[in-house]
């Protein structure tokens, strides 16, 4: 599990799933991950397996969240909220 | 928030003319198996250890909306007017269905009286059903009041088939509309029955019967054009182009027939590639296909064309 903060794993996972294009943009909590990012929904899915595995939380049970998130705002908050959750 | 100007397509109110229920009621879980089982695949590539069951389970929780709410919350959002609900008929071609397809054409029918003025319906049957499924599909324009036959050759019958002739004669009859699948689907599913140049007979046959061709800025784009372009009584539908390369699009505006493309968006499949707003404004984009497009033809892609294809529809005199 990361030691970094949530935010700066979360850009990092997100730039990974980034088209090369946008590599120069910035990423800010406020941006859509699909309009503004160009994530595809493969992106996005790929997007979630890495949290999952980054953050060692469990998104099996989070389906409906997990489909609805927007923007990285979004993502930081259901990590928050997962690994909260997770927590002995 | 609606992301495509008005001004866009001042005076037409647009029609989305490829929706289906979001549901496994009436898609059968065989047929999204395959589906996730690619997307699997796709994610192993890129050394993600994807669980299918995990996949499966945050694809499905956009296929929850059997009554079709938060699709026309959606459609509110975006500015579309009325979507078109195609009911494919899965029941002969695949296991795993929940309903019958008269059980699946009787709901599209309440979602329509639940949501009055907001959705047309083209039902689906199966040919092999034989004189029940003709009877069904009669009933379906008849007593539930749709406007069209969804043919989804991919469950193992082309689109020239003479089976689906009777149901051609009642669509002629009617004066509504043919859509058919062309191109890939579920690996649960044949592709080899899915090309559009396989309708050809057909169209000849029924030279007064119009067929839209789904996806077809999408998959076979030059067969779709070819049959576009010469066969007068052939459409097709932009369905899909979330995925695809927009440049297709573009240059099928450049064609010749830029008042036979009918804009589509095929939800719920791509519903994780952005909500109706987004997909039009994918569309709308500075530079993209619409571009090239004056007002009028603007206006027949957001829904003037299919309009008038859906407004010739009339019960038959009777015998």
């Amino acid at each position: 599990m990361s030691t970094a903060p949530l935010e700066t794993t979360v850009e990092r996972l997100v730039r990974e799933v980034m088209p090369r294009r946008l590599q120069q943009a910035p990423v800010e909590p406020s941006m859509s991950l699909r309009g503004e990012l160009g994530i595809d929904s493969l992106g996005l899915m790929s997007l979630a397996f890495r949290l999952e595995e980054e953050f060692c939380i469990d998104l099996m049970g989070h389906a409906d969240e997990v489909a609805n998130v927007q923007t990285v705002g979004d993502v930081h908050r259901l990590v928050h909220l997962l690994g909260s959750s997770a927590d002995p | 928030m609606t992301l495509v100007p008005n001004a866009l397509v001042d005076g037409v109110d647009i029609i989305d003319t490829h929706c289906h229920i979001a549901s496994l009621d009436f898609i059968p879980s065989s047929f999204l198996d395959g589906v996730v089982e690619n997307m699997r695949l796709a994610l192993v590539s890129q050394g993600i250890r994807a669980d299918a069951n995990k996949l499966r389970g945050i694809y499905l929780a956009k296929y929850q909306d059997p009554e079709c709410d938060e699709l026309v919350a959606e459609m509110d959002a975006a500015g579309i007017a009325q979507s078109v609900l195609l009911a494919p008929d899965f029941t002969y071609a695949l296991e795993g269905g929940r309903l019958t397809i008269e059980e699946i054409l009787l709901h599209h029918k309440s979602v329509c009286e639940r949501h009055p003025g907001r959705f047309y319906v083209f039902g689906g049957v199966d040919p092999r059903w034989g004189t029940d499924g003709i009877d069904l599909f009669e009933r379906s324009l008849r007593e539930l009041g749709f406007h069209g036959l969804k043919v989804y050759p991919p469950c193992g019958f082309h689109s020239s088939d003479p089976r689906l002739y009777p149901y051609y004669e009642i669509c002629a009859q009617w004066q509504v509309p043919v859509l058919i699948h062309i191109g890939g689907t579920s690996p649960a599913l044949a592709f080899d029955t899915a090309s559009p140049v396989m309708l050809d007979k057909a169209a000849r046959d029924f030279p007064q019967l119009n067929f839209i061709l789904a996806h077809g800025s999408v998959s076979y784009v030059e067969e779709c054009a070819m049959m576009c372009a010469f066969r007068p009584n052939v459409y097709l539908d932009v369905s899909g182009f979330q995925t695809a390369d927009l440049a297709m699009m573009d240059q099928l505006f450049r064609r010749g027939f830029p008042h036979k493309v009918l804009f589509g968006t095929d939800w719920p499949l791509f519903r994780h590639q952005g909500r109706q707003d987004e997909c039009l404004a994918k569309l709308a984009v500075e530079g993209g296909p619409l571009d090239q497009l004056r007002h009028h033809q603007l206006r027949a892609f957001f829904g003037g064309t299919l309009r008038t294809l859906l407004a010739t529809r009339a019960a038959p005199a009777a015998a």
